[in-house]
């Protein structure tokens, strides 16, 4: 658990964030969205003290963290920056070792593990692991970088737009990857994004910020069902209803077959939004729904859709 | 082993196929027909007397044909071939150059010299430019078609009949101990300048409120040397004979302490207060470590004034004291390039993963400085194998000795035993520290 206590940082007469408080519960995903400058970055490097609040507390667990060694803290949290921050001079492998071998572990160890890791994050530890940053893709770079992060495996993550910096297809596979990796490591991640799908889609709870201050606090549900100041509505936009629907899962909203057969069909595993998209492509109001052989299991309704995202939930 | 991938590799070797001819090779052949043109060689009835010039055509040999046709390969054939052919022309040229020595000196008096005149220097260029232009090309065995034509034609004693290599055999032993002299002032010029200046560019990089560091070393390097000797000279020969060895190595041991103390109080009155003495320090330094190098004995005389232990106004003192100043920038410069150009992002990446911050110099940002701190350290070598010859001036020898002899003399030949060995030493050196940089980079990769 990461616990914000009214953080105030001032540069000079700025103040860059003003009086944040916020909880990260444990083993969940937090992401901090909002517009570039509104103080993310600062908040998020407050709780490996890279950055020393000019006010309030940061804790970890029930520990104030200016109570820890700092080199002893930033060892025990993953950190994962959009630039990557590879060292250009290690390979992949070395890389990826940093912190055990900082933390002092025998080489053996550390190298099963690098291999573990890099496993992990889906790149085949033989033909990657004696490579190069600079032999890398972005995607293949970024991978590393979380392989790297998790490498000593911390129960926290900080993590600032990881995926800024690849383009949009990459972007979400990473996306897709790391939300089944988290799905089963349970970490306490701190998340930071400016962007609203990617939020959306991997977080247990968003902390929507402008100009240093939390504009709400809220699972994506409830943030995408009822913003409460105007400039969440603001920053949700039009689009709003569409996100709601990227968070439904379809099987959530499948009918029995009707008997007919259907004209197109999609996957089982994705979201509403995606079947929404689909019947949009397709001009149709009903498509059919296989499982992961391909098997007709359903349908879904355009109807069935558009109440989905309009509905208020109890 | 993990060199670049094979793609970037074959496209390299496309792009220089399609520069054929190489400009650089027409180049190195037009200078050399242009210098078929010229007179190579002078008779002169004694070493300082003027002479008389004579062209390759003037002696009947079929060596300046031969050496036409080559050229003309040289500008068309390329890859290994071109390593090849330009070996040969420089073991043509040798041999043409002694051939006419022999031919000119036969029925002259002792006394009478072969000098070299621009045709041969102009022929010289061009096989210079030619090997520029053949090693562009392959790395590969070829290239050292030219070094071995080189030692093969020094072997022969095609060049013995020159006026410098006479000049040399006369002055054998001085020019053995002048060059010692040379490589010990300038290498432990280089060395201090690397002992200080790499710290100095550490501490210059660790915050931009030190950036006057950079520009103390840049007034440094505009003082002409002359000046700069002639500034040490008083000094240093003042401070010479009133100060006692014991003395200042006491009051230099009081410095580093003072030092801190003074630098927590403010640090522009501690870098005034202490700059006297570090210049002391250097140039005793200075002295002794160009001794333990040089052909001259170390001499540490304790209970006597500086001056016993060598260290005066004029001699060695001034003149590593003086070249380690002008080969301070270029290491500090680099130094502090180098771990500026650290990306931000690394630098913080290792911060977040808990490095403490001398983790993090010695595992991140050194390393990664490294290969242009050795580009550092290549121009201060350059720089101060240069500039020593003007410590020949204060006294302290070097093949500078042999160029100011020369040059009094009115003996040309003298001036080129001294300056040509200058710069052959600047470009081996050159070519070494290339190589290890070359080396390293592909280590850290950048
Ligand atoms: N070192 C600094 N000095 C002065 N201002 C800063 C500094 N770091 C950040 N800021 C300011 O603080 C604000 C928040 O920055 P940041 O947290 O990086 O924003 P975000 O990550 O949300 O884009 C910005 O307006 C930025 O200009
Ligand atoms: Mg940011």
């Amino acid at each position: 658990m990461i616990r914000f206590k009214s953080i105030v940082m001032r540069y000079g007469g700025f103040e860059a964030l003003k009086g944040v408080s916020l909880e990260v519960p444990e083993g969940q995903l937090v992401t901090l969205l909002g517009p570039s400058g509104c103080g993310k970055t600062t908040l998020l490097r407050t709780v490996n003290r890279l950055i020393e609040p000019t006010e309030g507390t940061v804790f970890i667990g029930d520990r104030d963290v200016r109570g820890l060694d700092e080199v002893e803290l930033r060892r025990g949290i993953g950190y994962v920056i959009q630039s990557i921050g590879l060292f250009p001079h290690m390979s992949v492998l070395e890389n990826v070792v940093v912190v055990p071998r900082l933390l002092g572990w025998k080489k053996e160890k550390r190298e099963t593990r690098a291999r573990e890791m890099l496993a992990l994050v889906g790149l085949e530890p033989p033909t990657f692991a004696g490579r190069y940053p600079r032999e890398l893709s972005g995607g293949q770079a970024q991978r590393v970088g979380l392989a790297r992060a998790l490498a000593a495996d911390p129960p926290v993550l900080l993590m600032d737009e990881p995926f800024g910096a690849v383009d949009p297809p990459t972007r979400e596979r990473l996306q897709d990857e790391f939300q089944k990796l988290q799905s089963e490591l349970r970490k306490t991640v701190l998340f930071v994004t400016h962007d609203l799908d990617e939020a959306v889609k991997i977080s247990d709870r968003i902390c929507l910020m402008s100009l240093g201050q939390v504009e709400q606090y809220d699972t994506p549900e409830a943030l995408l069902r009822s913003p409460r100041t105007s400039f969440v509505q603001g920053f949700l936009g039009p689009s709003r209803t569409l996100l709601r629907l990227s968070r439904i899962p379809l099987s959530r909203l499948l009918e029995p077959p009707d008997g007919h057969h259907p004209s197109a069909t999609i996957q089982h595993s994705v979201s509403a939004r995606e079947a929404f998209s689909s019947l949009l492509a397709n001009g149709l109001r009903s498509l059919g729904v296989t499982d992961d052989v391909g098997l007709l299991i359903g349908v879904v309704r355009l109807e069935t859709l558009l109440a989905a995202a309009s509905e208020e939930e109890p | 082993m993990r060199g670049s991938s094979p793609e970037p590799r074959a496209q390299g070797k496309t792009r220089s196929a399609s520069l054929n001819p190489s400009p650089v090779a027409l180049l190195a052949a037009g200078l050399g027909f242009l210098a078929l043109l010229l007179p190579w060689l002078e008779l002169k009835p004694s070493r300082i007397a003027v002479g008389e010039s004579f062209g390759v055509w003037g002696w009947p040999s079929v060596w300046p044909w031969v050496l036409l046709t080559l050229w003309f390969g040289i500008a068309l054939v390329r890859g290994h071939w071109r390593g090849l052919l330009l070996g040969m022309t420089l073991l043509v040229w040798g041999l043409l150059v002694g051939q006419g020595a022999a031919a000119l000196l036969s029925n002259q008096p002792e006394s009478a010299r072969v000098s070299a005149t621009a045709g041969f220097w102009l022929s010289l260029l061009a096989l210079y430019v030619g090997y520029f232009a053949a090693y562009c090309e392959s790395r590969g065995w070829a290239v050292l078609s030219a070094p071995l034509a080189l030692t093969v034609l020094l072997l022969l004693g095609v060049f013995n009949l020159l006026g410098p290599v006479l000049e040399f055999q006369s002055w054998r032993n001085q020019f053995a101990t002048e060059l010692w002299r040379h490589l010990s002032l300038s290498s432990s010029a280089v060395i201090l300048a690397i002992a200080v200046g790499v710290p100095l560019g550490v501490f210059a990089a660790s915050s931009t409120r030190y950036g006057w560091v950079l520009g103390a070393m840049g007034f440094l390097q505009t003082i002409p040397s002359l000046a700069l000797f002639g500034l040490l000279l008083p000094l240093l020969a003042g401070v010479s004979q009133a100060m006692h060895l014991e003395v200042a190595l006491a009051l230099l041991g009081v410095g580093v302490f003072a030092f801190r103390w003074l630098w927590a109080l403010s640090g522009g009155l501690a870098v005034l207060l202490v700059l006297p003495l570090g210049l002391l320090a250097l140039a005793i330094a200075g002295v002794w470590l160009n001794n333990l190098l040089g052909p001259d004995p170390l001499r540490i005389a304790l209970l006597a004034p500086l001056q016993e232990s060598g260290i005066r106004g004029i001699g060695a003192a001034p003149a590593v004291l003086a070249l380690t100043l002008y080969a301070l920038l270029p290491v500090v410069l680099n130094v502090y390039t180098g771990l500026r150009s650290v990306p931000e992002a690394v630098k913080d990446a290792g911060r977040g993963m808990g490095m403490s911050p001398a983790q993090l110099f010695w595992r991140v940002e050194l390393p990664l400085a490294l290969p242009l701190m050795l580009e550092g350290i290549r121009g201060a070598a350059l720089l101060t194998i240069g500039i020593t010859t003007v410590a020949a001036l204060i006294g302290a020898g070097g093949l500078g000795y042999f160029v100011l002899r020369g040059a009094e003399g009115g003996a040309p030949d003298m001036v080129l035993l001294g300056a040509v060995p200058i710069i052959a030493l600047a470009l081996l050196v050159d070519l070494a520290l290339r190589f290890a940089g070359g080396l390293l980079r592909r280590r850290v990769g950048t």
